[in-house]
């Protein structure tokens, strides 16, 4: 029961996050999206909304002529790259909680 | 004493790696492949701009309200505005006549019907859209073409319509970083080839013997009717043959509300 309580909590916080996720994406500048794709990458394992919101900014906002060096899937590039960072630092991180 | 640890449990690695090497695979795809994405694109702005124009019609809502707490805010706000308006009164007083003028006279001797401009409601703009995009709440049910000129005020041109869609559109900024556009600057129409710096910034460089000064009017070249920037300052360089200018649109790219479209027929 404990356990079934726990992951209930878990999942929770990961659809709050997912709602906040998509706040950001819609209503506020990019890089809110980047701190929530941070605070997801080490709070959760496998946070790959944030792959998906990236991916949706793209497509949302980007056009045919308008990308960072011939690159138009930028934010979904870079949603990548932080989640591959923080489940690096996921490994190196350990503290201890009363 | 309870360890909280951030060490993942021991899990399947494979699935993660999985994981990545499709998302990878996918991002490979759709850059292959861009005409997918494209589709992708138009799914994600027809889902997606009613909730931009429901939170934009919600910050409106409260506006008002929020000034009521923001006494001081409001007066640096007031402060910007003015600004803004004093440098658009710059803009007109230093060349922005003849414009007006030639434009007056094209007018009367256009023989094309020219339809009326489309107005349309800014629902995002540079510092939402991470790109130098704005996505604009009219579409082709409206007559919005793609590459039709996005206006404010009438005459300060700012980007062009690279997407649309039925309900809404999207604009790609002249001043997109990497975007090169033909114009004529100053009295003499000179023609230099600007370079989009992002957020309503241009550079320009242009020999010495070249006679530009700093408040010049920068025209498009394929329709002198339109001030796309103001020439605002030049950057002194070691090499003596060229000269660097730094431009700016007149128009407050991150507080337009409403633009127009030019209704090409």
């Amino acid at each position: 029961m404990i356990a079934d309580d726990f992951q209930h909590q878990s999942l929770m916080k990961r659809c709050v996050l997912l709602v906040a996720l998509f706040i950001s994406v819609l209503y506020f500048p990019w890089w809110c999206f980047v701190m929530v794709t941070i605070v997801g990458g080490l709070l959760f394992k496998n946070y790959f909304e944030s792959f998906i919101a990236g991916l949706f900014m793209d497509a949302f906002y980007g056009t045919n002529a308008v990308s960072f060096h011939n690159f138009f899937l930028f934010f979904s590039l870079l949603s990548l790259v932080v989640l591959l960072i923080t489940a690096i630092l996921k490994e190196k991180i350990r503290f201890l909680q009363k | 004493m309870v360890y909280k640890s951030f060490q993942p449990k021991k899990e399947k690695k494979g699935v993660k790696k999985f994981a990545i090497f499709i998302a990878v695979f996918l991002l490979a795809i759709l850059t292959i492949f861009p005409s997918i994405f494209r589709g992708f694109s138009a799914s994600a702005n027809n889902g997606s701009v009613p909730f931009l124009i429901f939170g934009n019609n919600v910050a409106s809502s409260f506006s008002g309200v929020a000034f009521y707490f923001k006494s001081r805010q409001s007066l640096l706000d007031e402060n910007k505005a003015l600004s803004v308006k004093l440098s658009k009164m710059e803009a007109e007083l230093s060349g922005f006549d003849f414009v007006v003028q030639e434009n007056l006279e094209l007018k009367k001797n256009l023989k094309e019907n020219v339809g009326k401009n489309i107005f349309a409601q800014v629902i995002a703009r540079p510092n939402v859209t991470a790109y130098d995009t704005f996505l604009l709440d009219a579409g082709t049910k409206k007559g919005v073409k793609i590459n039709s000129k996005i206006l404010t005020d009438g005459i300060f041109a700012i980007g062009i319509i690279d997407e649309a869609y039925a309900d809404s559109s999207k604009a790609r900024l002249y001043s997109t970083s990497g975007q090169i556009t033909n114009v004529l600057i100053g009295p003499n129409n000179i023609p230099v080839e600007i370079h989009g710096l992002g957020g309503g910034s241009f550079s320009a460089e242009v020999p010495n013997s070249v006679d530009i000064q700093i408040g010049d009017a920068v025209i498009l070249a394929e329709s002198s009717n339109s001030i796309i920037a103001i020439v605002r300052s030049e950057e002194k360089t070691n090499v003596d043959s060229f000269r660097k200018f730094y431009l700016q649109s007149p128009a407050s790219l991150f507080s337009l509300k409403y633009v127009e479209i030019e209704n090409t027929k």
